[in-house]
């Protein structure tokens, strides 16, 4: 049973309410947006998780739609990350994430902004990751035992998963930043210059990979729950558009949501442009 | 929360455009939005999972034009303002850390009398106040040293980090010796990191220099510890620091030229050649504080 159905019957939620709740969603599907359908299909997030969200959509009053739409994402961010269920059925020894150039050097500066001092130093960096001084910046790191964070949210990653030990971004054919916005569906940002790097990080034991919920993706639009006979971990939701920029029909990825990752753990990075 | 600006936003339209549509109100209304990240604004901004509409904003706001960012600025110091009359409310810290973060990736300088209510507003977290000081000392390069010089760091030093970048543009060897008043204090020494490893890369073609403050460091503190770490860090030369302790003359003049003469471009190393090597010996530290013999 999906979760929505769930917290319905969990909570016991009177007739009334229910018919108000799927009236708003109604409401709010025809501002084309994907939460709705995606409240439906979710099935990672526990009962009590989602009879939360659901009061928050059922007690917003004013009836704008993106007040409504503010306080879920809020409502998610804030209190239902990561509530997925712990990913058991994979175990890679490789997670992948990719990440727009200039976003990863002001998510860095932003997520560390005091030892960054400003944002030139956060760019230093980032070009000293991608020109593979890891070595140095991590032994820098370590004489002041300093950590840096990647960014302040949940890690969103990827993996291969038809080999514990292989490569995050094994389906790369050509080596173009669209296969990549393609297959994890990204947004595209810009039509030209688009620079992604990867991040190719190691799955340290302790760390616990979650699957991704709907309070996890806020609005999204790259964002859907699996098949609810899927229980293994989240799949991306590729661009169906980008068939013809990539030349190949992009699959989708497994994908998960983690704490927020530190360099520590990073084994490599990649340009790709 | 209707909103003007949203009418005004036309999808794939270029965003300086956009900006250009909008009157001092309502982008002070889009700041707003951004800053209290309400999903108005991720039409305008998207981002991706594991980002928000805050980094997104900044990296798009960021490449307009200088005109365009001033007017943005604009509305963030306005709104700065307004927050700082509102300390203690909740959720006003976090905006003031919100717009401080969109005011130092658009780069444009803030005015000296905002930067100085922030930097004292003793009711705000010092993060909050350190975090204003990077980005005004970053950014303003028209505040005269005096200002910098002037602000007691054994007292304040959260304020250590921008007076050190400060500093460190117009005379690095001074920004370095501020060091010497961080002794005793209970400075986060990760905010010194950057700051000190800028001071040494703009002296690092002048270890005698180098040399006077690692002396004028008192011997048995940690500020010398840490500015010894500094100088033996995989980015600067393998020998830097031992040039830079070394009372060998033959020695430091062997590491200018093996270590430093090779990455300069052609025109600086001629430039370089004809410094005699009388001069950098003759160019002592006289503190009292160095080892016998030097």
């Amino acid at each position: 049973m999906n979760s929505f159905k769930k917290a319905l019957k969990d909570y016991r939620m009177p007739a009334k309410e229910k018919e108000k709740i799927n009236n708003k969603l109604a409401e709010w599907k025809k501002e084309n947006s994907n939460i709705p359908d995606n409240i439906y299909l979710e099935h990672f997030l526990p009962s009590e998780n989602m009879s939360e969200i659901l009061k928050v959509i059922l007690n917003n009053y004013s009836g704008d739609i993106q007040e409504l739409e503010t306080a879920y994402i809020k409502e998610g961010y804030d209190r239902h990350i990561r509530k997925g269920g712990e990913i058991k059925n994979a175990s890679p020894e490789k997670i992948g994430r990719a990440v727009e150039k200039e976003r990863f050097i002001t998510q860095i500066f932003e997520a560390n902004s005091l030892y960054f001092v400003n944002e030139d130093n956060a760019k230093e960096f980032v070009e000293k990751l991608i020109e593979n001084k890891l070595e140095e910046i991590m032994s820098e790191l370590k004489m002041f035992r300093q950590k840096i964070d990647i960014s302040r949210y949940s890690t969103w990653v990827t993996w291969n998963k038809h080999k514990k030990s292989g490569e995050p971004f094994y389906f790369l054919k050509n080596n173009d930043p669209y296969e990549v916005l393609a297959s994890l569906g990204m947004e595209e940002y810009d039509d030209e210059d688009i620079v992604l790097l990867l991040l190719i990080f190691e799955k340290q034991d302790n760390l616990i990979l979650y699957r991704p919920t709907i309070a996890d993706a806020g609005d999204n639009k790259f964002f859907c729950p699996p098949p609810e006979e899927f229980k293994d971990y989240g799949l991306t939701m590729p661009h169906k558009a980008f068939k013809n920029k990539i030349g190949y029909k992009p699959e989708q990825k497994p994908e998960a949501v983690c704490k927020p990752l530190t360099i520590d753990c990073l084994l490599k990075i990649k340009e790709l442009k | 929360m209707k909103r003007s600006y949203v009418k005004k936003f036309i999808k794939g339209k270029d965003i300086s455009e956009f900006i250009d549509t909008l009157n001092q109100k309502e982008i002070r209304e889009l700041v707003k939005d951004i800053i209290k990240k309400n999903s108005v604004s991720f039409d305008i901004f998207p981002f991706n999972r594991g980002e928000d509409v805050l980094i997104s904003a900044s990296v798009y706001l960021k490449k307009l034009d200088k005109n365009t960012r001033k007017l943005i600025n604009e509305q963030i110091e306005y709104l700065l303002k307004a927050y700082l009359r509102k300390i203690g409310e909740p959720n006003t810290e976090k905006y003031i850390n919100n717009l401080l973060t969109l005011h130092s990736i658009l780069g444009i300088p803030m005015s000296q009398r905002l930067a100085d209510n922030i930097i004292n507003a003793s009711e705000l977290s010092t993060a909050i106040r350190t975090y204003a000081a990077n980005a005004f000392a970053s950014l303003n390069d028209q505040v005269s040293d005096s200002y910098w010089e002037n602000i007691n760091i054994s007292e304040k030093p959260f304020l250590s980090s921008a007076v050190i970048t400060a500093l460190t543009k117009c005379s690095p060897e001074k920004a370095l010796l501020k060091l010497k008043d961080l002794e005793d204090t209970d400075i986060d020494i990760k905010t010194l990191i950057y700051p000190v490893k800028n001071g040494v890369k703009k002296l690092i073609l002048k270890p005698i220099k180098l040399r006077e403050i690692f002396y004028a460091l008192s011997n048995s503190g940690t500020m010398r510890k840490f500015f010894e770490k500094i100088l033996s860090l995989k980015e600067f030369p393998d020998n830097l620091f031992k040039t830079v302790t070394s009372d060998n003359v033959e020695e430091k003049f062997s590491y200018l030229y093996h270590n430093m003469m090779k990455p300069l471009k052609r025109q600086q190393a001629d430039d370089y050649k004809n410094v005699p090597i009388n001069l950098l010996a003759s160019d002592k530290p006289n503190n009292s504080e160095f080892p016998k013999g030097y």
